[in-house]
């Protein structure tokens, strides 16, 4: 029997919430609304409310993502990333990175590819 | 607490899960939509839909991030529900198979026999795994009334209890009326008994449903150690075990009436509503449908079960 738990650093793939959580949050710390936001707007994606929290919650369970000490409004509490949640994300970074150089130069593309958008 | 107004579209959540994210929730609806009413419909379906999640996560039913024990726990409930599916398919077999002795030539009978009595065996064996799985809880069970718990349970064991004993009731009603008929008054001549066996048998699958659903109540919340928990998951293994060979022997006893008794098939109960066949009965059909259901629950709480037992009580990262 296969093991199923995924192993810590597993985020599957590049378009899925965690890893655009944890991409978001290595800029820095941010609310529910404020990572909606910035997801929309570096991958163009919308996470509706109940993926974004279940992500949420699944990355903190993890130890990936941290509350910080909430502030004069404690319904907008700032998520932030761990160390671990860096080295997963640095993980799926070289993953991704990998598998853009092995596509890049299969298609015989040449110098920088470049982010969303280019293939549209 | 989380924020009134849109309190409504998180009672999907189970509330461990809206002390914790609730209030966050409600203040990024809040954030996106001016008032609940624009929440739209896709999103309202994608709360609820996370929410039951969440809820099937706690209970350990899916997700694998959980401890072992409760993934162990989850496991076993739903082998148990899976069960609970195959007492009513077996029901619905034996009286679909009632009396098909004597309308099966002599050359296939012993194919049907065995398949019959092996269905039957496996009834028996299933029934003495969950009365086992329940002896195994009872101490537990004891303790956590002892130390003020019964108020969590105490809603649907009443429910379970009250409709056990209505269905009962029903039966014993059902069973006396019966002895005042004749054979064809009750294969058919009289369509108000004909209805009332049916109702009967509505209020025993809703009984039974409350019961699972109260088993499931107490399961969830009655303190077990690492060890009873691999008990019960030993025991929801034979139960699928159980389950594979009650399916296998129902297709072996169709599959022979089919070769050699079309004739008795064909005057199965539901056969003529709403389709017609010799071989493949409506009520047959949704016996056999049901059982399918319960042993890939079954199926599912195995492969949770065999994925956890082994492993200490700590959740895996």
């Amino acid at each position: 029997m296969p093991r199923r738990t995924a192993p810590k650093g597993d985020l599957g793939r590049s378009n899925e919430p965690p890893v655009l959580i944890l991409t978001s949050l290595a800029a820095g710390p941010k609310h529910g609304y404020a990572l909606t936001k910035d997801i929309e707007a570096f991958a163009g994606v919308s996470l509706g409310p109940g993926t974004l929290y279940g992500a949420i919650a699944r990355l903190e369970e993890r130890g990936l993502i941290a509350p910080e000490p909430v502030g004069s409004d404690a319904r907008r509490r700032p998520y932030r990333i761990t160390g671990d949640g860096r080295v997963a994300l640095e993980s799926a970074v070289r993953e991704m990175r990998t598998l853009a150089d092995v596509g890049a130069s299969r298609l015989g593309m040449t110098g920088r590819v470049s982010g969303r958008g280019a293939l549209a | 607490m989380t924020v009134e107004g849109y309190e409504h579209l998180m009672r999907w959540y189970p509330s461990h899960w809206r002390e914790r994210y609730g209030d966050e929730l409600a203040a990024l609806l809040e954030d996106t939509y001016a008032t609940t009413s624009e929440v739209p419909l896709r999103q309202r379906l994608g709360l609820a839909w996370s929410g039951l999640g969440e809820r099937a996560r706690s209970a350990g039913l899916v997700g694998w991030s959980q401890s072992p024990d409760l993934r162990l726990r989850g496991g076993s409930l739903l082998v148990l529900c899976g069960w609970a599916f195959y007492v009513v398919a077996g029901a619905i077999f034996a009286k679909s198979a009632d009396h098909w002795s004597s309308g099966t030539p002599s050359e296939g009978h012993w194919v049907a026999a065995g398949g019959f009595n092996v269905v039957g065996a496996t009834a028996g064996a299933g029934t003495l795994l969950v009365l086992l799985a329940a002896l195994v809880v009872l101490p537990g069970f004891v303790r956590f009334v002892r130390s003020g718990g019964w108020r969590e349970v105490s809603r649907p064991i009443l429910v379970a209890l009250g409709s056990f004993a209505a269905s009962a009731l029903l039966f014993v009603i059902l069973v006396a009326w019966a002895h005042s008929l004749s054979g064809l008054d009750r294969n058919g001549g009289l369509p108000i008994y004909g209805w009332f066996f049916v109702l009967v048998s509505l209020a025993f699958f809703a009984a039974l449903g409350c019961g699972t659903a109260a088993a499931i109540a107490v399961a969830r919340r009655v303190e077990l150690s690492h060890r009873t928990l691999q008990a019960l998951g030993l025991m929801a293994i034979a139960l699928v075990g159980v389950m594979a060979l009650t399916i296998v022997s129902l297709v072996a006893w169709w599959a022979s009436e089919a070769v050699h008794a079309p004739g008795f098939l064909a005057q199965v109960i539901g056969n003529g509503m709403p389709f017609q066949s010799s071989v493949v009965p409506p009520t047959l059909l949704a016996s056999g449908v049901l059982m399918v259901f319960g042993l890939a629950l079954g199926v599912a709480g195995l492969v949770r079960i065999v994925g956890s037992l082994g492993r200490g009580g700590r959740a895996v990262a």
